[in-house]
């Protein structure tokens, strides 16, 4: 029981949840992602769809590789402070990297 | 009525044409589609395809042409998105086709509807997983950015914004840019990598840039095989002619740059009016079969798409039914079509068509615009 509520708190105080969203139009595209510094690995966006973290107050840095499709891609981080938007309008390949911060103030 | 239906059919996707607002993913798949050839547009457009053929001939033709997708794209933008574009399998290949012949005098003579679809079409690059050829480097290179960006903040630094910059395929920051130490790092993790390790970080952008050149080109070259049904109507309303066709078409050289040789067979029957008899019929029945291979002869460099292209084939026909008197059952043909590109939109395609056993050489000068030009030209003027 009360390891259950101790993490209950921690995600509710100390983690923000933070969503990062692929949007590909016009075609296939895809994205390798690596968010850090963290646990949660590199992923590939297939299609258009967005990913969940729980992240805790610092400085991170999400690194993207892929292939845009002819419509363009969009990019966006969002959190509850947070909202980034990135956009690639040619076809082709596209890296981004995206540093963003989470003070503890808005934890 | 038929005429009317099928001309009324003809200016409303003239309509559409011209009233459409262009849109951002419209435009870039544009941009893709450029990479096709003008013979692979005229067997499948990507949108839409309007062509004024035999201009100083002895009859003209205005034709439209228009894929499902472009239409139904008209009410719905979110058929944009990936994940219901990938499933409109019919709508993208699928086209139908409206075509006006008038006389010299520009007197009507028939109208014909045309109803295409492709049953491969592997040169559809909108749709092809780029990540099978490219995919490795991209994995690679985010997992290997991310080692080096943990390295460097393991010593307490971290690279600014700008710095940042230089990993963003849509800015020009030089590699030197980059802290010297962390250069470093990243030059010894890419020689580390196995997918990166023949790979100069510097070089990165450059060389995935010209992989997707070189797959898109690869992908340009891949079959196409339509399948389509023509119903002529005359001027009295009458179906006068109905004609089945199928054509193939294939790239010869996969790596190609400066120029490709595509195979282009077509096999078509012919159903039409036999004049011998009094009534409306079908009776007089035509076998054609052409094979020849369109000579990609000159690319844009910058834009990677082809400029000058010429199509030589050779042709056949056989008239199985309703032979008129001293009519030759079989005949061939040599055709060729040059075909220059003058803007991104329009192509100039000259037909020529030589015939043995008469020795005659006829020519037919035709223009042909791939997309909306003049929505471009009212977009301007808003």
């Amino acid at each position: 029981m009360l390891y259950c509520c101790f993490n209950k708190s921690l995600k509710t105080i100390n983690m923000q949840e933070i969503k990062i969203c692929f949007e590909f139009k016009g075609g296939k595209g895809y994205a390798y992602v690596n968010l850090v510094p963290t646990n949660y690995g590199i992923y590939k966006q297939d299609f258009s769809g967005c990913h969940n973290f729980s992240l805790a107050e610092g400085d991170y840095t999400v690194i993207i590789d892929g292939v845009s499709p002819a419509g363009g891609t969009t990019i966006t981080i969002t959190g509850d402070n947070l909202s980034i938007q990135r956009k690639i309008n040619a076809a082709g390949h596209f890296s981004k990297v995206i540093p963003f911060t989470i003070k503890k103030s808005e934890l | 009525m038929i005429k009317k239906i099928l001309f009324t059919a003809l200016l409303f996707s003239y309509t559409l044409a011209f009233a459409q607002v262009e849109e951002d993913p419209k435009k870039q798949i544009r941009d893709a589609s450029d990479l096709k050839t003008g013979n692979s547009q005229d067997i499948l457009p990507s949108f839409y395809q309007l062509a004024l053929k035999d201009l100083l001939g002895k009859s003209h033709n205005f034709q439209f042409q228009s894929s499902l997708f472009a239409i139904q794209a008209k009410s719905d933008s979110s058929i944009w998105i990936d994940t219901s574009y990938l499933k409109k399998i019919f709508a993208r290949n699928f086209a139908f086709g409206i075509n006006t012949s008038v006389d010299s005098n520009f007197k009507f003579k028939n109208n014909t509807l045309n109803l295409k679809y492709a049953i491969i079409n592997q040169r559809d690059n909108t749709v092809f997983d780029y990540s099978k050829y490219m995919g490795k480097y991209s994995e690679a290179s985010v997992k290997v950015l991310g080692e080096a960006i943990a390295i460097y903040k393991a010593e307490n630094k971290v690279l600014t914004p700008e710095e940042y910059d230089y990993f963003d395929t849509d800015k020009a920051v030089a590699y030197e840019k980059l802290p010297a130490d962390f250069r470093l790092i990243l030059e010894k993790l890419y020689k580390k990598n196995d997918a990166l390790k023949d790979i100069h970080p510097r070089e990165y952008k450059k060389i995935m840039a010209n992989k997707y050149k070189l797959t898109s080109n690869m992908v340009a070259s891949r079959p196409l095989w339509t399948v389509d049904a023509k119903f002529v109507s005359n001027s009295s309303n009458m179906f006068s002619s109905v004609n089945v066709n199928t054509e193939f078409l294939k790239g010869m050289i996969k790596k190609n740059t400066a120029m490709n040789i595509e195979l282009n067979a077509k096999l078509s029957y012919n159903f039409d009016n036999d004049s011998s008899f009094i009534q409306r019929n079908l009776n007089r029945q035509v076998f054609s079969g052409e094979l020849g291979f369109n000579w990609i002869i000159l690319k844009s460099a910058s834009k990677d798409h082809s400029l000058v292209e010429f199509k030589a084939a050779a042709a056949m026909n056989y008239i199985a039914s309703g032979i008129i008197k001293n009519e030759e059952p079989y005949s061939i043909t040599a055709n060729g079509t040059l075909r220059f590109r003058l803007t991104e939109d329009f192509w100039i395609p000259i037909d020529i068509k030589y015939d043995p056993q008469n020795g005659n050489v006829y020519g037919f000068l035709n223009v042909t615009s791939n997309f909306d030009w003049l929505n471009k030209f009212f977009n301007k003027r808003k």
